[in-house]
């Protein structure tokens, strides 16, 4: 799985509960008139129901954070890489004259130097 | 359909008869509807209706959603699990990704216990309201064949206001006891689940990648 993978995973459960979240939120208020017992009772569930669709839209606004996170990293890591190819392109065709050889950045979620030699 | 809806055509007009009465010509001092009336906020009438206009299937229904959602929220956690060790992502960044994912993955845990937990209130809440509504509807049932319901809804008023009033505070009481004693055991009902039921929304710690150092702003 390429962190690519795991950024649309992670937008996907965000969506998952931001749907969930706008469910709850379409239903009404529990409602009385009056006061006393009634009113005590439609507002602790009312609240326990907010509540709710507060803590899903708490946790997907997270879990969207994370994926643009994830994004972020992905983009830094190949810039890393395509930057270490060039160097390393450009320190082989100063060693070798006028032969050239292509390093490419292999773009994986180590971040490492991590670069393809192409004869 | 239950009884307390089957009753409610019929007693729909005694009972606004009923606070008529009270409203033109009050109750005697010291008459137990003043206390019921002041508890409850409401004439006998917008009592009754407010109490007959919560219905089991509704609640059930909640409860079935927030089950439904709970399945849903269980999917959401397993797709969410190992997954940067899927990724073969190594180093501080990825401990720092897994470390704000586990935050999210034990709030999503508790969100779902939580959810859980209304579901089962609001299903005991549902089976309370079919309960009750059956003794509110006793209640009105019994009041609608009572010798003051006679003497509010004759066609032809033979009684002196007094009489009106007294017979008034009479129903008003009767139906008024009843559907406080409505409201108290739903209210008992929910305190029984209130401590799991209600948690803190999520204070989901700030961000880890930004913590690691690694976060690039713009």
């Amino acid at each position: 799985m390429t962190m690519s993978d795991l950024a649309a995973r992670l937008t996907l459960a965000a969506d998952d509960l931001a749907t969930m979240r706008a469910e709850l939120a379409a239903e009404s208020d529990f409602e009385v008139f009056g006061r006393g017992a009634a009113a005590d009772l439609a507002a602790h569930l009312t609240r326990a129901w907010h509540a709710q669709h507060e803590r899903l839209d708490c946790l997907g606004r997270s879990l969207s954070d994370l994926a643009a996170d994830v994004r972020l990293a992905a983009r830094r890591y190949d810039a890393a890489d395509a930057e270490a190819a060039a160097a390393l392109n450009a320190a082989v065709v100063g060693s070798q004259g006028t032969e050239t050889q292509d390093f490419a950045a292999r773009g994986d979620a180590l971040g490492g130097v991590g670069a393809a030699w192409t004869p | 359909m239950d009884a307390l809806i089957r009753l409610r055509p019929a007693s729909d007009g005694l009972m606004t008869c009923v606070d008529s009465t009270l409203a033109r010509h009050g109750a005697a001092e010291g008459h137990e509807i003043w206390g019921l009336i002041r508890r409850g906020g409401l004439l006998p009438g917008d009592a009754l209706a407010c109490a007959a206009d919560w219905l089991p299937p509704v609640l059930a229904g909640r409860a079935a959603q927030l089950r439904r959602q709970r399945e849903t929220q269980a999917d959401v956690s397993v797709s969410l699990s190992g997954q940067a060790a899927l990724s073969g992502w190594e180093g501080e960044a990825a401990t720092a990704f897994q470390a704000r994912l586990s935050g999210v993955q034990r709030q999503l845990a508790e969100a779902q216990e939580c959810g859980g937990t209304l579901a089962a209130c609001l299903d005991e809440l549902a089976d309370w309201l079919d309960s009750a509504r059956h003794r509110l509807a006793r209640r009105v049932g019994s009041t609608l064949a009572s010798a003051e319901a006679v003497t509010l809804t004759a066609t032809s008023p033979l009684a002196e206001p007094a009489t009106r009033s007294a017979a008034a505070a009479a129903i008003g009481a009767h139906v008024l006891s009843e559907v406080e004693l409505f409201w108290q055991g739903g209210l008992e009902v929910w305190q029984r689940h209130a401590a799991r039921a209600v948690s803190a929304p999520p204070a989901l710690g700030g961000n880890a990648f930004a913590a690691a150092g690694l976060r690039v702003e713009p």
